[in-house]
């Protein structure tokens, strides 16, 4: 059965200024079983980004155990391997995850992810060995178990 | 008499255009699939995807993605990254893993596959969506 079919427009450039049109689907109950996703343009490919889901099989109590699950962390890495940025944020969040010479960013329970910034103001690359003050990547890393310390609720 | 019963409940579908509203709680970044595709030279690549695959979300969700086989000469499906190098300029976010429908190398504007990209969960799910580009297209509807 189809549940119902949206149209909106949208346009695409090379400015890498995160304009692409959103397309999203909510429901009141569980029951999207499938999305099919188009344009108007009979012969031009098309493209998406991450996919992003409502999964009803994930509780509230799923995303309290944060620190037992698996959390999204991002992590920066040098212009060789590993690396730096200076930033400092006063958040309770960093004791808890006690990552040392780090400070959270922001952080969304519904999703589990940490944007994370090393506080370093250089770093000796664990591989090469030189020592670097550039960012060259940030990524994303899936981390189990986070510790959090010694935790007291 | 007038009939009093109330009418069947109706499930409401409704259209979420920014991520954030939408309030995702699980995710499919197209990175996971494998390895990248170069997207100046996909044709050489072996990282391209199949018409047909599936994926599982970080909390354990399957599904599965179908992309209608395109015309000769069009390449598969593949995942490639926006900038920073060796990615392309496109209007997602700096750094974003688009999965691409395909298309045949070559001066804009390129043909390529244009879908639909049929994405059918395991378990329903209570909403969902992404960012939706068109190759060399400045305007479109989706």
């Amino acid at each position: 059965m189809l549940l119902g079919s949206f149209s909106v427009s949208g346009t695409s450039s090379l400015e890498l200024e995160n304009s692409a049109i959103f397309l999203g689907v909510r429901s009141d109950s569980p029951n999207i079983k499938q999305l099919v996703i188009s344009s108007t343009e009979p012969d031009r490919a098309i493209g998406i980004n991450s996919l992003s889901i409502v999964n009803p099989n994930i509780t509230d109590n799923d995303n309290d155990a944060l620190f037992a699950g698996f959390s999204w962390v991002l992590g920066v890495k040098c212009i060789q391997c590993y690396s730096l940025s200076i930033y400092e944020m006063d958040f309770h969040l960093d004791k808890l995850l006690n990552f040392p010479n780090a400070t959270v960013e922001s952080c969304s329970i519904a999703i589990s992810y940490f944007q994370i910034r090393w506080l370093n103001e250089k770093i000796q690359c664990p591989i090469c060995g030189e020592t670097t003050t550039k960012l060259h990547q940030e990524r994303q890393s899936l981390i189990r178990d986070l510790s959090g310390g010694e935790l007291y609720i | 008499m007038n009939d009093l019963r109330l009418p069947p409940s109706v499930t409401a579908v409704t259209l979420v255009r920014d991520r954030a509203t939408l309030a995702g709680n699980d995710q499919i970044d197209w990175s996971s699939l494998g390895p990248l595709s170069d997207p100046i030279d996909p044709v050489n690549s072996v990282n391209t995807l199949g018409n047909s695959f599936s994926t599982t979300s970080p909390a354990g969700l399957e599904l599965l993605v179908d992309i209608p086989p395109a015309e000769p000469g069009i390449t598969p499906p593949f995942v490639f990254r926006t900038l920073p190098a060796p990615g392309i300029e496109t209007n997602y976010a700096t750094g974003d893993y688009i999965l691409f429908t395909g298309f045949m190398p070559g001066p804009p504007p390129a043909p390529g596959n244009p879908g639909p990209i049929t994405i059918t969960f395991d378990t329903p799910v209570l909403g969902a969506g992404a960012q939706l580009a068109v190759d060399d297209t400045f305007e479109f509807t989706g």
